[in-house]
């Protein structure tokens, strides 16, 4: 599927409906289920070594916790959105039909002094009319999903984090289901709170090598030159101690050799993704990361590179086909 | 009345930059008045009633939103951007805007690397900067100028089936409630005023009153409620679904004492929903209208608006007749008095 429109497909849904959706794309040439928690597992049997390929499809958001008979109702954090994009932004509120409403700011004249300190998110008041009687507590909420194109072959939407993870595994998908390989693809819950649908689904896959494919920071103003890399510059290979430094090496061997341009993200600790809570499980699972920059992370307007996501399914596959999982 | 509203607010017209709305209103009164253009933009009106009046009424709503403005352009391809009328730095990270049909996002640093102090304040807009995706300065000059409008990209929506969410309701709605007026049969000669300028300043209601010369003048906009959940009494300021606003008071004018009462009382006798404004905030043309020339007794009629200066202002539906009914209710008892 053209890339756009996967990646178009694939923010404008929920997460239950990316995943019925990926389900959908995977099930012609994989065999797939979901786990007890909801992951979406697809294995396809072949040769060699089994690669876990694995992206998390859960999106940040809210959960609803208080609703008014006036038309208001308050929530709560699902992962880590930033407060200060907040106020004044579009919301929809997945209850038996999606309700659309619109986060609260508040009136200037009724801020004290020079307070311009933010509102946290337990505190925001969001305003939904008379929809408010089909919403029920525990809802599931996120900033409105929209797909807008910039330039330069760039996108911005809510949820690119990490939908944008999700397009580079089903890409790669497609270009590995022809190879003969043995492959999994994981696309996990509950990245963005716990790490438990990685885990769990990596402990009923139980590959040789994992690769994870998450989103991290693109630069832009204000952002130190050593914290980022640059958007359109190719997939960010990690090198962390909780990585196996010899998969990040031979992924930037693979960019090498095949000219696809790339960078390295250094951590001195773990990485704050899938990664970490796949590379402990079972009896340990030798796990690489890669990563599409991305600016404005946990906003409704993060932004990608279309370019990059081809080059980060382009540098998998690549690396697949060539053997570099094996063990020699 | 709804669906002219929504046409007018997906238009694009910021202060100084009004000609979207302009050319959309002359187009709709063009068979039902005279009018002209005055040197900053304004659109005077005169609309013929059945006989003349014995006063001279102006009625009036601005046609310019709040926006954006670019100010420059960084070797990286970044806009840097200053306000043009007043927006709350809290309502701009993280929101959409177009230039020019080409759509830009008001980025941020990303939470995960803020410290200390940045965790805990909205961005200042001198340090807010819109991206469009160019590579370069070079590479944006080909879709932005510096000096370029960046329009807040913002869908109409509805709440429930009572509110209307969209930008800039103020004063798209007092625009929407004026073209009605002029299609409508009036008993009475009456001046119509579509202004410029009202947010950065009421520059165009100086010039057209004093133009105009008006005995009365009725000022249509949308002002600021704050009837949301944790505020209580006074707080409000004014309620949706509670009718058109009647002010006593604001920022910029203290309104005729007699007027303000004759609206209500023709409220009473004509079962049109009005309230009042329990805080004195905000400002509008009024401010400019009511001490043109010798001095113009001066009210305002008000759509309740939640939201106001951000890119989704909300209002309840019901306010709008509300808002209608009592404009002409006054319009026909001041022209005669």
């Amino acid at each position: 599927m053209e890339l756009t429109n996967l990646l178009k497909k694939l923010t404008q849904e929920n997460m239950l409906g990316a995943i019925e959706f990926a389900s959908d794309f995977l099930s012609d040439f994989m065999a797939v289920h979901t786990t007890p928690l909801g992951s979406l597992v697809a294995e396809k049997d072949g040769f060699g070594d089994k690669i876990m390929l694995e992206a998390h499809i859960d999106e940040i958001g809210f959960v609803v916790t208080n609703i008014d008979k006036n038309g208001f109702i308050k929530v709560n954090s699902y992962g880590g959105s930033d407060p200060r994009v907040l106020p004044a932004s579009d919301i929809t509120i997945y209850s038996e039909r999606p309700v659309q409403g619109v986060v609260a700011s508040t009136p200037p004249h009724l801020s004290k002094d020079n307070d311009s300190k933010i509102t946290e998110i337990s505190d925001l008041v969001v305003d939904v009319g008379s929809n408010f009687k089909y919403i029920s507590l525990g809802d599931f909420a996120t900033l409105t999903h929209s797909f807008s194109a910039l330039k330069n072959n760039t996108v911005s939407a809510p949820a690119l984090d990490n939908r944008a993870g999700v397009a580079v595994i089903l890409r790669c998908a497609e270009l590995l289901k022809d190879s003969g390989r043995k492959f999994s693809v994981v696309l996990s819950v509950g990245e963005e709170v716990n790490g438990s649908g990685a885990s769990t689904a990596a402990f009923s896959v139980s590959p040789d090598v994992a690769i994870a494919v998450d989103v991290s920071f693109a630069k832009a103003p204000s952002i130190p030159d050593d914290k980022c890399s640059k958007l359109g510059g190719g997939p960010m290979i990690g090198i962390s101690p909780v990585l196996d430094y010899y998969l990040s090496l031979q992924l930037v061997e693979t960019a090498k050799n095949k000219d696809i341009p790339y960078s390295k993200e250094i951590m001195g600790s773990s990485t704050g993704t899938d990664a970490d809570h796949i590379s402990d499980t079972l009896g340990g699972i030798k796990t690489a990361l890669v990563s599409i920059p991305l600016r404005n992370m946990h906003t409704g307007v993060e932004i990608v590179s279309l370019d990059d996501i081809e080059a980060c399914a382009k540098l998998i596959s690549e690396f697949v086909i060539s053997g570099g999982i094996d063990n020699d | 009345m709804i669906n002219e509203l929504k046409t007018l607010c997906s238009l694009n017209s910021a202060s100084g930059r009004e000609n979207e709305v302009r050319d959309y209103i002359i187009k709709e009164i063009s068979p039902y008045v005279d009018y002209t253009i005055d040197a900053l933009g304004n659109i005077i009106a005169l609309k013929k009633g059945l006989s003349e009046a014995k006063n001279k009424v102006m009625i009036s709503a601005h046609m310019d939103e709040v926006a954006l403005i670019v100010t420059y352009i960084d070797e990286s391809g970044f806009l840097k951007i200053s306000t043009v009328g007043g927006i709350d730095n809290q309502v701009l990270s993280g929101k959409r805007v177009t230039i020019n049909g080409n759509i830009g996002v008001i980025g941020v640093k990303p939470i995960h690397l803020l410290k200390g102090k940045e965790k805990e304040a909205y961005p200042e807009i001198s340090d807010l900067y819109i991206d469009i995706g160019a590579k370069s300065k070079e590479d944006a000059l080909k879709y932005v100028s510096e000096g370029d409008i960046a329009y807040f990209l913002s869908d109409v929506v509805e709440l429930g089936d009572n509110l209307l969410k969209a930008k800039a309701i103020d004063d798209r709605i007092g625009c929407a409630v004026l073209l009605n007026l002029i299609r409508s049969e009036l008993k009475y000669d009456t001046y119509f005023v579509f202004t410029v300028q009202e947010e950065i300043g009421t520059r165009g209601a100086t010039t057209a009153s004093y133009t105009v010369a008006p005995d009365y003048a009725i000022v249509v906009e949308a002002t600021t409620a704050a009837d949301i959940l944790g505020v209580d009494g006074d707080s409000k300021v004014c309620s949706l679904g509670e009718g058109a606003v009647i002010s006593f008071m604001d920022r910029a004018t203290v309104y005729d004492r007699e007027l303000y009462k004759l609206a209500f009382k023709l409220g009473a006798e004509k079962e049109i929903k009005l309230q009042t404004k329990t805080k004195v905030a905000g400002g509008n043309d009024a401010g400019a209208i009511h001490k043109s020339r010798g001095g113009v007794k001066t009210i305002a009629v008000s759509v309740p608006c939640r939201y106001i200066h951000s890119p989704s202002c909300v209002i309840n539906k019901a306010d709008i007749d509300s808002v209608y009914n009592i404009t002409k209710a006054l319009q026909e008892a001041l022209c005669i008095d």
